[in-house]
């Protein structure tokens, strides 16, 4: 969390290799990001939805899904079924076959959070996805975000919505001019949460996730 | 509403020793197979468009400066100047100069999301690319090569046709080669910016190599690959051009070893800023916004340099314009020295352009060439008012006065500049006995109401911004005489016209007809002119700003 231009943006880039540190490295799941050789490995661990959703325009919303499985090599049998799901989740069943430009501003970000989850992960990095989001578009995305901690998986999120933050996040670091300025433990306990972990990283979600 | 459920939405985490990578070709093909309008054919439909338009432009080009006949009797020396060496270094710059904003390898910004951070091996992403641009660019230099054999020489030896099209062809893949590492290296693409002025300055050296003695053209040749890659297609020496050829032909298969080694090597970031550059590009184009285009291609290369010197914000409201004016000017000292340089180059040209001998006629190059110095002078010094057209509403809000009176105040500056510019020029060109005492006598009388027409001029031109009004285009779109692209021409160059065709015809008048100092009636005429395009300008000055000026006014409102 942090005010404008604090760099958070920059963070979460210079964690996904989208910038080049001036200075300084950094390490995925124990994995440099300077060699190739490592940094491919760190890459199938991060995913990534950036604040402002840049998406193919000559794609449509599954192509997009289709693509991003494919560069992961998740491209399985059941990728269709996967998609489908991903798409009613997020309540975008009847957009599958639109384009970016016929899609408003929170459909074009939900269609990002579809592409970073469609793959497999470790780490999840969101940079202000609640933007353009309605109420319900929220609590899903609450939902899958509780559902990836419940599965294991490390959430970064950067969001100016402390609210949002505070309903999902363990730890609270506060970012001013680069530097990590505060950290405090937030209220919110992975025991509690909706989504439990089960064998193998597959996760169940019952209780109010499915409410 | 129950929302739907999340189960087997997402699939297990990657295993922590899993090195292995994706399938890069199976992306590439989906890619493909999404996209079936970027075809073999669609791609070749849209270079014989451009090779099409360009060969129509050059066409157009050609006829018209023949026909201009005596105005543009220099153009056949200038072509004699930079045929050769000079044209091919400058080939050089120019690849490397857009190789800082784009280059051979380009992605989206998708791209650089989706495909690029995904783990496939990189070179598998970056090499059909490069392989595609060195076949493309090796074949069209074989093809020019060739073409420049048949037409320098008239020969047609199979032996001399094949060294010149392996020099075209060498040539051709080491500009891939060099455009791919200032693409990919930081420090290539800033000192590629760094070499332009002194690469345009040993392009000039070059040309005045060629036209000089036997020693000059021998070492204008052998000075770099741009030398080398001419020297199979003279007739003489032909153990040089076999040398040459060797040579050029081992640097352009090194290049290919550099490309193949570090085609792994690049950042995301290089391919984004230049993803970015592209897409404002177009839309600038599409939007009519020349002023965007280049601003859009400048990118972030050009930041402000911090002065030391602190300027006092002065008591009187009007002068809180040329003090900003001053301000942006100290910060960008480059833009500053060419404004200089360009107005004190404008002067003497214009003083050059009166021959020693009065009956002897005009230097037409010099009195054009120092018209269009001028006003570039005027129109680089500006930029602060270009800027507030940028952002009207700044002006508007910070500024209690209407607009033609902001813009007459930010002309003061750089006609001050200019002035003094062009007087320190007159009198070195007079001190080192380039000018005759009439001419410099005479251009100093020109110097000040000249000076302050050009300004205006370029000042009510950079008031359009460097756009087009939508009514204009709208205007043009509509026309079925085939005048539309004039008016749009028009519209962006009237001002400049104007200022080019007062500033020679004031020179003529005065230069022609004015050497003695007594009562000199063409004198009134030059100065009544002057003033009547001024008054005229006044009155356009006095009328609302320009049309793309109101429709971002009213972009700011609406957003």
């Amino acid at each position: 969390m942090g005010p404008n231009g604090s760099g958070k943006t920059t963070a979460a880039e210079l964690i996904c290799g989208l910038q080049e540190p001036t200075e300084g490295w950094v390490r995925v799941a124990g994995l440099s990001m300077d060699h190739e050789g490592e940094a491919l490995a760190a890459r199938k661990h991060l995913s990534y939805v950036p604040d402002n959703p840049y998406l193919y325009h000559d794609l449509t919303v599954s192509d997009h899904l289709r693509l991003v499985a494919t560069a992961h090599d998740a491209a399985g049998d059941d990728l269709q079924q996967r998609i489908d799901r991903l798409l009613r989740s997020l309540g975008l069943e009847h957009r599958e076959n639109f384009f970016p430009a016929q899609l408003s501003r929170g459909m074009r970000q939900k269609t990002a959070i579809a592409c970073a989850v469609i793959r497999p992960y470790s780490v999840l990095i969101l940079d202000e996805p609640t933007i353009g989001l309605d109420a319900a578009s929220m609590e899903t995305l609450r939902d899958l975000l509780l559902k990836s901690v419940g599965a294991k998986r490390a959430i970064l999120l950067m969001t100016h919505d402390e609210a949002f933050a505070r309903s999902v996040a363990t730890r609270g670091l506060h970012i001013s001019d680069g530097h990590v300025t505060e950290a405090e433990p937030l209220q919110f306990q992975p025991s509690r949460a909706k989504g439990k972990a089960v064998p193998g990283g597959e996760t169940a979600v019952d209780g109010a996730g499915d409410a | 509403m129950p929302r739907p459920s999340l189960r087997g939405v997402l699939l297990p985490a990657p295993a922590l020793d899993d090195m292995e990578p994706a399938d890069s070709r199976a992306v590439l093909r989906l890619l493909a197979s999404l996209r079936p309008g970027r075809s073999w054919a669609t791609r070749a439909e849209n270079l014989y468009v451009v090779v099409f338009s360009v060969a129509v432009i050059i066409g157009l080009a050609w006829t018209l400066a023949r026909r201009a006949g005596t105005v543009f009797v220099s153009v056949a020396s200038f072509y004699h100047f930079i045929w050769g060496t000079p044209v091919v270094l400058l080939l050089f710059l120019v690849v490397m100069r857009y190789s800082t904003v784009q280059g051979f390898v380009s992605f989206t910004e998708a791209d650089c999301f989706y495909i690029l951070p995904a783990p496939l091996r990189r070179r598998d992403l970056v090499q059909p690319r490069l392989f595609t641009a060195t076949v493309l660019l090796g074949i069209a230099g074989a093809v020019v090569g060739i073409l420049a054999l048949v037409t320098a020489s008239g020969s047609h030896s199979g032996g001399r046709v094949g060294k010149a099209a392996l020099a075209g062809l060498a040539l051709g893949v080491l500009l891939v080669a060099a455009s791919w590492h200032v693409q990919r290296l930081r420090w290539a693409t800033a000192l590629a910016m760094r070499l332009t002025v002194p690469l345009l300055g040993f392009a000039i050296l070059l040309g005045f190599a060629r036209s000089g003695n036997y020693a000059e053209r021998f070492a204008g040749l052998w000075s770099g690959p741009w030398g080398w890659a001419l020297l199979p297609l003279t007739s003489g020496a032909p153990g040089y051009g076999v040398a040459a050829l060797g040579l050029l032909c081992a640097l352009a298969l090194a290049g290919v070893v550099s490309m193949v080694r570090t085609a792994g090597s690049w950042s995301i970031d290089g391919f984004r800023v230049r993803a970015r550059t592209r897409s404002q590009v177009v839309a600038s184009l599409y939007a009519f916004d020349y002023r965007g285009v280049g601003q859009a291609a400048r990118g972030d290369k050009t930041q402000n340099w911090q002065s030391r010197i602190r300027l006092h914000v002065p008591s009187r409201p009007p002068l809180t314009v040329p003090w900003h004016g001053a301000v942006a000017m100290l910060r960008s000292p480059v833009r500053l020295g060419w404004g200089v340089v360009l107005a004190g180059a404008g002067m003497f040209l214009l003083g050059y352009s009166a021959p020693h001998d009065p009956l002897q006629p005009l230097r037409q190059g010099a009195l054009w060439a120092g018209a269009i110095a001028l006003y570039l002078a005027a129109s680089s010094l500006l930029e602060p008012l270009r800027q507030e057209v940028d952002t009207p509403g700044t002006a508007k809000v910070l500024l209690p006065w209407r607009f033609e009176r902001v813009l007459w105040l930010h002309c003061l500056l750089p006609a001050g500049i200019m002035i003094v510019a062009g007087a320190l020029a007159l009198a070195g060109g007079l001190a080192g006995g380039f000018l005759t005492g009439h001419a410099a006598a005479e251009m100093s009388i020109l110097t000040i109401p000249l000076t302050f027409f050009v300004v205006l001029a370029a000042a009510l031109s950079a008031r359009r911004g460097g756009r087009v009004s939508n009514n204009v285009v709208n205007l043009a779109a509509m026309d079925t005489t085939g005048f539309g692209a004039i008016t749009i021409i028009l519209q962006l160059a009237i001002w400049a016209i104007l200022a080019l065709g007062g500033t020679v015809l004031g020179v003529w008048v005065l230069v022609r007809h004015g050497h003695d100092f007594g009562f000199n009636p063409e004198l009134v005429v030059v100065f009544a002119t002057l003033a009547a395009i001024a008054a005229g300008m006044q009155r356009a000055l006095a009328s609302r700003p320009g049309p793309s000026f109101m429709d971002r006014m009213q972009g700011d409102a609406s957003s």
